[in-house]
């Protein structure tokens, strides 16, 4: 147990066992450089566009007038194309980022085929830059989540497998044999992709199944991506980090295993909602596999707070990498445990078709994976650039930022769509005054999102002068940020 | 842990115990469904008119579903029994309507409701009291007849007269469900708003016909024409005061023409065995409405 936590293995010596030596941190971070500072920079680049979009299509729903002479920028196409952006450009690259990384860390071992992934990552970005193109252009598919057009989709599929192939092997051909439970999660992100995306895409798109059916396979896709590839990578970051940042290892690996087996099986049954037209069955299943999250919930909660037991509280605010992680595991079980109550029936039944819906799923992306992604990138760029960040203060702002616009973003949403839920059920209710009653709530959520994404601007500024220094070897002023860098024997 | 292989195993059994479950057996449940006859003989439901087809297009690209959903939801259902002909023996049918009657009414109150018929004489009543209401009736020479009425608040709220099921969406892809209401469900907009000149100015400009909407103004599909002095306006424009300058007239495209095809043909009201509106008896002398409007928008 102990040696499968990343806090730990200052402790654990290299044994004579193992025939290859362990890599040093420096030498797993200099494999990394290219590959993984390229996934990051392509996400950060589409996470401005898609929040930029987000923005505008956020703007439209209470300024009916906007772009009315614009096909490509009318709401219905401006919206999926900020969705796709942020998922398939921001979120995925984020995620791979931080998983090639943390797997060639937690294995002592340099990452495999960093070409590779380099051609892969551009192939992946002209599929994405062609998707959202043919959205704007009316080539939506009109699933939701799997909008991109069908001359896009192998193009992702392809540059996805090579992408995750090179993951896999270098997770084959680690040196530190012990899985860590950030391990797992990640192995199963990387393999739920291709599956769920080739299914869907297959049984939509290239070979599409009768009826509503398709209503059934997209929600299945969509909870699954975000439950099953976005949700662990995510969580992974959380329990790598977190166990480091704060130098105890993880409390338990059973309690953990129980939590990855359970998350992985009642998460990818759920998504489905009552009232669908479907079979019974299906919305049952669904809603109870849903209801059954709060077991893995619950043990991670568990195990987080076992393993940060007695950590002083001021570390969350010194150290600011742990700082966004913390953040983002809190916006993670409240979006969870509000996905769970929103499953109820009697819940549902208020919620369901509402903006509510919108504002869980806008918890999770920026809350819960914007910031930790945030969090894995503060520490792990400057290491694999071998430099430091200019200024702890632009990351102080950065995080300020980033949290009010989260809260700004999606808890306008949240209420208002509760509100929505109670006067539609109410038929005497006027249906245009409901739907100008949401415009309040849409506005607040429009400032957040347009702090979001200001935020994320002045972000990028940061990145690019640490890319600067990185390549013309310049010095930063403030060196606070990369202390625990030379600690030996870390993975 | 520190098999890779077992991890690899366990995962994968995860991941197809979900793809099982939630895409294998439901195709082999609702994968092969088909048309099915409706009471009148014609197949439900039949295919869209080729402009409304089209139209779908229209309603994909320009992502309507993330505003408007298609599915009405029912919570309940209520049995409502009508007297639809006394036949000659009323005295007896009197005496069994006051029987049954609760709150009790006169005799006089039940002859004049019997000589109303057709009449809804019970509201909310159990099946079981139907069926005995209806021996009885029956015996006396009556007839009668036992509506299923749907409820719920979509229901109520005029969206639909039963719940939207699988069978409504055969013969659409992509299938269109949305998952918002920031604008109504048009699960049955077509019978809701017949007419196409309001769907028409609905589009160009929403505010012209529902004060105070949110919905984004779709100009671009429509053409915009300065008339020239003495010019006739076109026989395909819409009403003089859609522009709002008497000079200028507005023709929908192709597209807005297809889309109101569309809209008109969204039309789920057939009752179905899975989603009732009357029982099978009262079925058979119901006319069958049919998904598709027998004929498109001329403006």
């Amino acid at each position: 147990m102990s040696a499968s936590s990343p806090a730990t293995l200052q402790t654990s010596s290299p044994s004579g066992s193992v025939e290859l030596s362990f890599a040093t941190p420096a030498e797993v971070d200099r494999s990394c450089r290219a590959p993984v500072t390229l996934l990051f920079l392509c996400s950060a680049l589409w996470l401005i566009i898609g929040l930029l979009m987000a923005m505008i299509s956020s703007a439209q729903m209470h300024a009916p007038g906007m772009f009315a002479n614009a096909e490509s920028l009318t709401f219905g196409r401006m919206r999926p194309a900020a969705t796709n952006a942020l998922i398939y450009g921001f979120a995925l690259q984020a995620g791979w980022a931080m998983a090639l990384w943390m797997i060639a860390r937690l294995g002592r071992v340099p990452l495999a085929g960093g070409g590779v992934i380099i051609l892969a990552t551009l192939f992946w970005n002209f599929g994405v830059k062609l998707g959202v193109a043919g959205i704007l252009g009316g080539d939506s598919t009109g699933f939701e989540l799997l909008e991109m057009p069908r001359y896009a989709a192998p193009i992702l599929f392809l540059a996805y497998s090579a992408i995750g192939v090179c993951g896999i092997v270098t997770l084959h051909a680690r040196r530190e044999r012990s899985l860590y439970f950030s391990h797992w999660l990640l192995f199963a992100a990387l393999l739920w992709f291709p599956w769920i995306y080739s299914t869907a895409e297959l049984l939509l798109i290239y070979f599409p199944v009768r009826g509503v059916f398709q209503t059934a396979i997209n929600l299945w896709f969509a909870n699954n991506l975000i439950e099953l590839c976005l949700g662990p990578m995510g969580l992974a970051a959380v329990f790598y980090f977190i166990p480091k940042l704060t130098g105890r290892p993880l409390y338990s690996v059973q309690v953990a295993a129980i939590a990855f087996w359970t998350l992985l099986f009642f998460g990818s049954l759920g998504g489905l909602y009552a009232g669908l037209p479907l079979p019974k069955w299906m919305t049952t299943v669904s809603i109870l596999a849903t209801v059954l999250l709060l077991v893995p919930l619950a043990a991670m909660a568990f195990n987080l707070k076992q393993t940060t037991a007695g950590v002083e509280r001021g570390l969350c605010k010194s150290n600011l990498p742990l700082r966004f992680i913390c953040a983002g595991t809190v916006f993670y079980f409240i979006a969870e445990l509000l996905r769970v109550a929103g499953s109820l029936r009697s819940v549902n039944e208020v919620t369901r078709l509402t903006l509510f819906n919108p504002g869980v799923a806008a918890l999770e992306l920026y809350g819960f994976f914007l910031m930790v992604a945030l969090g894995a990138f503060y520490y792990i760029q400057p290491r694999i650039c071998d430099t430091n960040w200019a200024s702890e203060k632009a990351i102080r702002f950065h995080f300020g930022a980033t949290l009010l616009g989260v809260v700004l973003a999606a808890i306008p949403l949240l209420i208002g769509g509760v509100i929505q839920g109670f006067r539609i059920r109410n038929p005497s209710a006027d249906f245009p005054s409901i739907a100008r009653g949401l415009v309040p709530f849409i506005g607040l959520s429009t400032v957040g999102l347009t702090i979001l994404a200001l935020a994320q601007l002045r972000f990028l500024f940061s990145f690019a002068g640490l890319l600067r220094r990185c390549c013309c070897g310049g010095v930063a002023s403030e060196a606070s940020l990369k202390s625990e860098k030379s600690k030996g024997g870390q993975r | 842990m520190k098999s890779g292989p077992l991890l690899f195993l366990g995962v994968f059994a995860t991941l197809a115990v979900s793809w099982t479950s939630m895409v294998l057996a439901p195709q082999l449940q609702i994968g092969r469904m088909g048309p099915k006859p409706m009471a009148t003989g014609a197949l439900y439901p039949a295919a869209r008119p080729g402009l409304a087809e089209q139209g779908r297009e229209v309603y994909r690209q320009n992502g309507c579903a993330y505003c408007h959903s298609q599915q009405v939801m029912q919570t309940g259902y209520q049995l409502v029994q009508f007297l639809t002909d006394p036949g000659t023996n009323t005295q007896a049918v009197v005496e069994a309507v006051v029987k049954w009657k609760s709150p009790a009414i006169s005799k006089l109150e039940a002859a004049q409701l019997v000589a109303q018929a057709p009449v809804k004489l019970f509201e909310g009543i159990s099946k079981k009291k139907a069926d005995a209401v209806e021996n009885e009736l029956k015996e006396a020479g009556a007839k009668v007849d036992l509506q299923i009425i749907p409820t719920g608040p979509d229901i109520q709220r005029g969206w639909g007269s039963r719940q939207t099921v699988a069978q409504d969406f055969l013969s659409d892809y992509p299938v269109l469900t949305g998952n918002q209401r920031v604008g109504p469900d048009l699960a049955n907009v077509g019978v809701r708003q017949p007419n196409p000149i309001w769907q028409l100015r609905h589009l160009y400009n929403p505010r012209l016909e529902v004060k105070g909407s949110i919905m984004p103004r779709y100009e671009f599909l429509f053409e915009k024409r300065r008339l020239q002095p003495g010019q006739r306006p076109s026989p395909n424009a819409l009403p003089p005061d859609t522009s709002g300058d008497p000079n200028v007239e507005i023709i929908p495209k192709p597209e807005a023409l297809a889309l109101v095809a569309y809209l008109q043909s969204l039309q789920a009201n057939v009752p179905l065995f899975e989603a009732p509106l009357k029982t099978a008896k009262a079925e058979q002398t119901a006319n069958g409405a049919t998904n598709a409007p027998t004929q498109a928008p001329t403006p």
